[in-house]
């Protein structure tokens, strides 16, 4: 398989740092949320859960999902999450962030009727979805999990699939030039964060998040040696492979191996202002307004760059 | 002999009139470059739909007004005497009026929007437009242009009331990323400011040279 662009691993690496980083204090926390068993998806040895919530926003809508990773305790807000030994699903060592441990708990009723903890070997999850998948029937469970308020997708297409907020990350604009004597280059990139709130209020909230979170700073650039912190099912990185349940969650790590001589992603020339756009909706029978998405918008611009010296080696 | 101030002011003098030269002449390009793009990215989808092209007028007077804001675009600004070349952008580019449109597709729109005109809009909600500002405040209430969402209100209307097939009605830039055509031209000026500059100074010691040949 050929290896991932290094605009592929810029955008993803930029997609990490907006999603975790920056919106780190966007991450609500649902409670004791029921969880309802999917007859048409369970077989003999594989039981999924999906969980009864009503909250709007959707948590599990496109951009959204359950919090994969536990919160950050130590280092500054370029480079946060720590990185700790251990290995790819294919048992080779690395570095990296291991699946959450407290972001989501499920419990099960007990014969007595209190809600018991089921440990988390015992279970995988769908973060992508919301579902739980175990290899026993529980009884009467529930779940407690933070969830990604603010949806993050990268394609135009997608914004309304879900409701808002919606951000979304647009690089357009390439450009690549010599910095210095002998080889290397910089290549610079043109990124667009469009912001789509519901209201003034939110969308003041996110569009200073976001010109926070770049100005003056810089994000890791991820080499993505084995892919994304999920799976393509919505599982953590590996989760799905073990052929029992009895691999440490911590074992198996999302890398967070940097590309080799380019190392960084520095932001450059943000600016941030509102777009008022002249839109009308419908909303009921005769109600006449401005449009819901497009009210409440704005953008973050910047220019992303990184010096790339692979060509040294 | 000749004081070395005075040579200093001639050849402050010369530069910033050549400079003014080649700005002027890099500001035709730069309309030039943003019209070609318009051309490119905005007339051919605008008349996708035949009935819509016709009432968006893209390629009318819809393009004359552009074209002449952008004539009256000042694009050299003279400051303290130093001189600054502008892009026209969202911010410094007058799109009121009945450019108003143009902002749509340069900010790009989510979901699927219907262009209707003033009476159309009236028609379908029994009342004047709300306060948001109409697409063309300057002209009669029939060549006012609205953006309208789709909803299965606003579909019955068109179809009941206004008698019309909704998927000529449909904006053509409706879920569009941004096209900001405005954008096109600024790659061109960066990668040649440096070029303008060189030339323009080692031009205007040419000259300073040929005019003070042989003073001492």
């Amino acid at each position: 398989m050929p290896e991932m662009s290094l605009m592929r691993k810029e955008d993803l690496s930029l997609y990490y740092h907006i999603k975790d980083v920056i919106f780190q204090s966007f991450m609500e926390r649902e409670e004791y949320i029921p969880l309802e068993m999917m007859d048409e998806l369970c077989t003999l040895n594989s039981y999924v859960y999906a969980a009864l919530t009503d909250m709007v926003p959707s948590p599990t809508e496109r951009g959204r999902g359950w919090v994969y990773f536990d919160s950050y305790e130590s280092g500054d807000l370029c480079f946060p999450y720590s990185t700790v030994s251990g290995t790819t699903a294919e048992g080779d060592p690395t570095t990296g962030t291991p699946e959450q441990s407290n972001r989501v708990t499920v419990y099960e009723t007990s014969s007595s009727g209190t809600l018991d903890a089921v440990t988390d070997q015992e279970y995988m999850i769908d973060y992508i979805d919301g579902r739980i998948i175990t290899d026993s029937r529980l009884s009467n469970p529930y779940v407690s999990y933070y969830w990604h308020y603010i949806s993050v997708v990268d394609e135009w297409a997608a914004i309304e699939a879900a409701d808002p907020p919606v951000v979304v990350i647009d690089i357009h604009g390439i450009d690549k030039a010599g910095y210095q004597l002998g080889g290397g280059k910089k290549t610079t990139r043109k990124v667009d964060i469009h912001i789509f709130a519901s209201d003034p209020a939110e969308r003041n909230d996110i569009a200073e998040a976001v010109y926070d979170g770049l100005y003056n700073r810089s994000c890791p650039l991820y080499d993505f040696p084995t892919g994304g912190a999920l799976d393509y099912d919505g599982t953590f990185y590996g989760r799905g492979s073990p052929p029992d349940k009895s691999m440490n969650k911590l074992e198996t790590l999302f890398s967070r191996d940097r590309v080799n001589l380019v190392n960084r992603l520095y932001f450059d020339n943000v600016t941030s202002r509102h777009v008022n756009l002249p839109l009308i909706m419908s909303r009921g029978r005769n109600e006449v307004m401005l449009s819901d998405l497009n009210a409440y918008r704005s953008k973050v611009s910047f220019d992303m760059f990184s010096y790339d010296d692979r060509s040294l080696e | 002999m000749i004081a070395v101030g005075k040579v200093s002011l001639d050849m402050v003098a010369i530069s910033k009139k050549k400079l003014m030269e080649q700005l002027e002449k890099a500001s035709e390009k730069v309309i030039e470059l943003i019209m070609k793009e318009y051309d490119d990215e905005l007339v051919d989808v605008s008349n996708i739909n035949r009935d819509v092209g016709k009432v968006l007028d893209f390629d009318g007077a819809r393009k004359d007004e552009f074209l002449s804001r952008l004539e009256k675009f000042e694009f050299i600004i003279e400051e303290n005497n130093n001189i600054k070349f502008r892009m026209p952008t969202m911010e410094s580019f007058d799109l009121s009026g009945n450019l108003q449109i143009f902002a749509n597709i340069f900010e790009g729109t989510t979901g699927i929007y219907y262009v209707v005109n003033g009476e159309e809009y009236e028609q379908i909600y029994n009342k004047k437009p709300i306060n948001a500002e109409p697409l063309d405040e300057y002209m009669p209430k029939k060549d006012r242009l609205y953006l309208i969402k789709k909803s299965g209100f606003v579909d019955r209307k068109i179809k009941n009331v206004l008698k019309k097939n909704i998927n000529n009605m449909v904006f053509p830039f409706s879920n569009t990323p941004p096209i900001n055509i405005l954008d096109s031209a600024g790659e061109y000026v960066e990668e040649h400011m440096p070029k303008w500059v060189t030339q323009t100074v080692g031009d205007s010691v040419k000259r300073l040279t040929k005019k003070y040949k042989g003073v001492r």
